[in-house]
């Protein structure tokens, strides 16, 4: 019962939504966009609060148990509160410009700053990993290195011929490579999908299931 | 004992080490602009070429998908193609499905478009977030002011403003302009407008990192313009006159980028010392045992 | 040849019933899935019976997912599982499947598993895969609500909380599966530094490059997919995959034929596609 009545379910949602993705039945179109599609909207809206109820779980008992670094548990628990309590309790709520102002200072610039790290890990990993160990990792330095340059002025400054590479290279052959890992993609998810539609793939219902 | 050598040394640097290079490499031309010529791309001249040809009074979408941490790459492509559009006379609708996007692009644009003399509700409208991109935009397709629930990001009614004039489903629009730092981005407008034949032109504005992908769009069709990352960015400002944020920031990518395959070339070299060295050794070790 | 009077005729007996899209690919479309679901139900049926199943190539990414748990479980020091960055979409069904496989090792050999979540509904489901792999080894008590932990939805605030995880906790071995985005260079180059085995498996083509120069071990694309036919060796998934398998030729077949057309000058493939 466990299993079935989400599997059933499964099944009718996802037979309704390729039929709707193919065929022109009025019934079945305005059953798909008006409550199933929505359906989906309002389970996540509802899901963002067992978010919630985890993060003050765990943070509290970090607290109460005084794990280490506990400290930081009330800070978090703080600014938490704080931004759930503003955006609800404040005129205009998210958009107010208190809002926005503790927004803006503090939650947009540290996700620039952690996106920023990319670049320095990008260096990092690059230093690393491209070794021109076999032939394969030998062209695939090369091509790095033209593409690199190319796509900067001081690459076309050194050398008018590596924008050239670079374009050449990002329109044939990368192109085209992300075409085929688009179609491998493609298939793949369409396979996982009808799988879990038809019940084939039950790991997500039941740990052990599936190997 | 194993001899250590600088290539050792360097083999096993400590990454801090090539932060700083990083850091200096891209703070350096930021304080001292070098000041080196672009490189115009194709489907960057081609975009402008686009833009130009839709005639004064069209209405466009402007997809304002982003997060504050695609600010970088994003916010002067957005700038310039705001700018363009309201010298063109385009009356622009900006919309997204991100949560911060709408917030984001109106802190951005608000100082260009009250320097411009641009009247909020007549030349531009923000609808603001909404959830539910799917059915938004296929209900769009029908009647774009019910998508939206007739409001704007400030709770206004969207009918009453004369910018939205003649907008009743989402073929009115002349092209979507989408800024594309993941999904929802150009990939959703393609799927819900494009394939569907409502709007046949999309402007795609991608981050670096998806620009591996927006080629094949770009190549195949299915977007009828592309400006890709900062370089892109930079480009579309210098072509529509207002050098900005992205050709000042070029000089400093340029040495970014070159730092990087300096550690290619370098890493490389020790890599291969440190193997003649190892070769040698085994030689060494193989005559001296025979 | 023209086929212009095949998509005329096809036309009004189609529109009544199929939808259309501004490519005129709908009836390909239509067809290729009708394909691909004639093949599903040709290899069920094989599967059902005595005949040998496709064999599967070597994935070296999938079968030192024990030679990861081995080396936490030796160590002593947790393993990091990230279930991707998307909500309920098919790289996390991979992921999860993944993740039950790896649930049921951990629950044997007692090794600690934090999972960082996005999203909260995945979370949900997460932890009960996980909680029921402890209940099948008889160990209840064993497992740990507080390592799964919702971390944030947004995309660097959970990435800066795996980060934090991987450090404080000196992780040994790290899983990323599933749908990533910026991220991922950021969460491989971390797990590099805290010295963890790293496997990483997505099915999209822009982190791909990152993962493979971060990880010690990648699934690439399609091969996320295959993880549980694999893992299982079971028949009716194996011949799932025969049936992906067959399908996606028949793609590569249209594609070099139509390639091949075109560059001689004929748009027959591409006329024949999009009839309507």
């Amino acid at each position: 019962m466990r299993r079935t009545v989400p599997m059933v379910l499964t099944f009718c949602a996802g037979f309704i939504m390729v039929l709707d993705g193919f065929f022109n039945i009025s019934f079945i179109n305005g059953f798909a966009n008006r409550y199933l599609m929505r359906s989906v909207t309002l389970s996540v809206a509802w899901a963002a609060g067992i978010g919630a109820l985890n993060i003050v779980r765990l943070h509290v008992r970090n607290i109460t148990t005084k794990r280490t670094n506990y400290q930081y548990s009330y800070i978090l628990l703080g600014f938490f509160f704080f931004m759930l309590i503003s955006g609800v309790v404040l005129e205009r709520h998210t958009t107010n410009p208190f809002y926005q102002f503790v927004y803006s200072s503090f939650q947009a610039q540290l996700s620039a700053a952690v996106f920023s790290l990319s670049s320095f890990y990008l260096a990092s990993s690059s230093y690393r990993a491209f070794r021109a160990r076999s032939l394969e990792a030998t062209l695939l330095l090369v091509a790095a290195v033209f593409v690199i340059s190319g796509s900067v002025p001081m690459g076309a400054a050194i050398w008018s011929g590596f924008p050239t590479v670079s374009q050449w290279l990002m329109k044939y052959i990368n192109d085209s490579t992300m075409r085929a890992f688009t179609i491998g993609s493609t298939m793949g998810t369409l396979s996982q999908c009808v799988r879990n539609l038809v019940g084939i793939e039950r790991g997500h219902l039941r740990g052990s299931e599936g190997g | 004992m194993e001899k250590k050598t600088i290539w050792h040394t360097m083999a096993a640097v400590d990454v801090r080490f090539l932060y700083i290079i990083i850091v200096i490499a891209i703070v350096i031309p930021l304080l001292n602009p070098i000041g080196l010529p672009l490189v115009f791309l194709d489907e960057v001249i081609d975009t402008v070429a686009l833009m130009r040809s839709i005639p004064p009074g069209s209405l466009v979408y402007f997809g304002a998908e982003c997060a504050a941490e695609n600010s970088a790459e994003l916010r002067p492509p957005a700038v310039a193609g705001a700018r363009l559009m309201y010298e063109l006379g385009h009356r622009i609708i900006i919309g997204g499905f991100w949560p911060d996007g709408c917030i984001l692009v109106r802190q951005w644009l608000t100082p260009y478009f009250e320097e411009m003399g641009a009247v909020y509700g007549e030349d531009y409208v923000i609808l603001g977030y909404r959830a539910s991109v799917t059915s938004i935009l296929d209900t769009a397709r029908d009647n774009f002011i019910l998508a939206f629930s007739d409001r704007d990001i400030n709770g206004d009614r969207l009918s009453s403003m004369p910018v939205m004039a003649g907008l009743n489903k989402a073929s009115d629009f002349a092209y979507c302009f989408v800024l594309s730092p993941g999904g929802p981005g150009t990939g959703t407008y393609t799927t819900a407008w494009r394939a569907t034949g409502e709007v046949d032109l999309i402007i795609d504005v991608p981050t670096g990192s998806m620009y591996n992908s927006a080629g094949n769009n770009y190549q195949s069709g299915l977007t009828a313009g592309l400006i890709g990352g900062l370089n892109g960015g930079a480009q579309f400002e210098q072509l529509i006159g207002h050098p900005g944020e992205a050709t000042r920031s070029m000089d400093a990518q340029s040495m970014g980028h070159f730092a990087i395959i300096t550690f290619l070339v370098v890493g490389n070299i020790g890599y291969f010392q440190i193997r003649r060295m190892e070769e040698q050794e085994k030689e060494a070790i193989k005559s001296g045992g025979s | 040849m023209d086929t212009t009077a095949l998509s005329d005729a096809l036309r009004p007996f189609l529109s009544s019933w199929l939808r259309s899209d501004s490519n005129r690919l709908s009836f390909t479309a239509f067809i290729f899935f009708a394909f691909f679901i004639t093949m599903v139900i040709y290899y069920w049926r094989m599967s059902l019976g005595e005949k040998p199943m496709p064999k599967l190539r070597r994935i070296p990414g999938l079968d030192a997912l024990d030679e990861s748990i081995g080396r936490a479980t030796e160590m002593g020091r947790p393993i990091v599982f990230v279930p991707g960055m998307s909500g309920f979409s098919a790289p996390t069904y991979a992921a999860l499947t993944i993740m039950g496989y790896v649930a049921d090792q951990v629950a044997r050999y007692d090794t600690r598993m934090i999972v960082c979540y996005r999203y909260p509904e995945v979370l949900a489901v997460g932890s009960s895969i996980v909680q029921t792999s402890y209940l099948e080894q008889g160990k209840r008590d064993a497992f740990r609500a507080d390592d799964h932990r919702f971390l944030s939805s947004d995309q660097f605030g959970y990435a800066s909380g795996v980060c934090g995880i991987l450090q404080r906790e000196r992780a040994a071995s790290q899983h990323i599966f599933g749908s990533m985005a910026a991220e991922a260079i950021i969460l491989a180059e971390v797990g590099n530094v805290v010295g963890a085995i790293q496997i990483a498996g997505q099915t999209g083509s822009l982190q791909q490059p990152y993962l493979f120069a971060a990880c010690d071990y990648t699934l690439m694309v399609e091969e996320l997919y295959v993880a549980s036919a694999y893992l299982s060796q079971d028949r009716l998934r194996i011949g799932m995959l025969a049936a992906q398998d067959i399908s996606k030729s028949v793609l590569i077949i249209l594609i070099v034929i139509g390639a091949f057309l075109m560059t001689f000058g004929s748009n027959f493939i591409d006329r024949i596609l999009t009839l309507y």
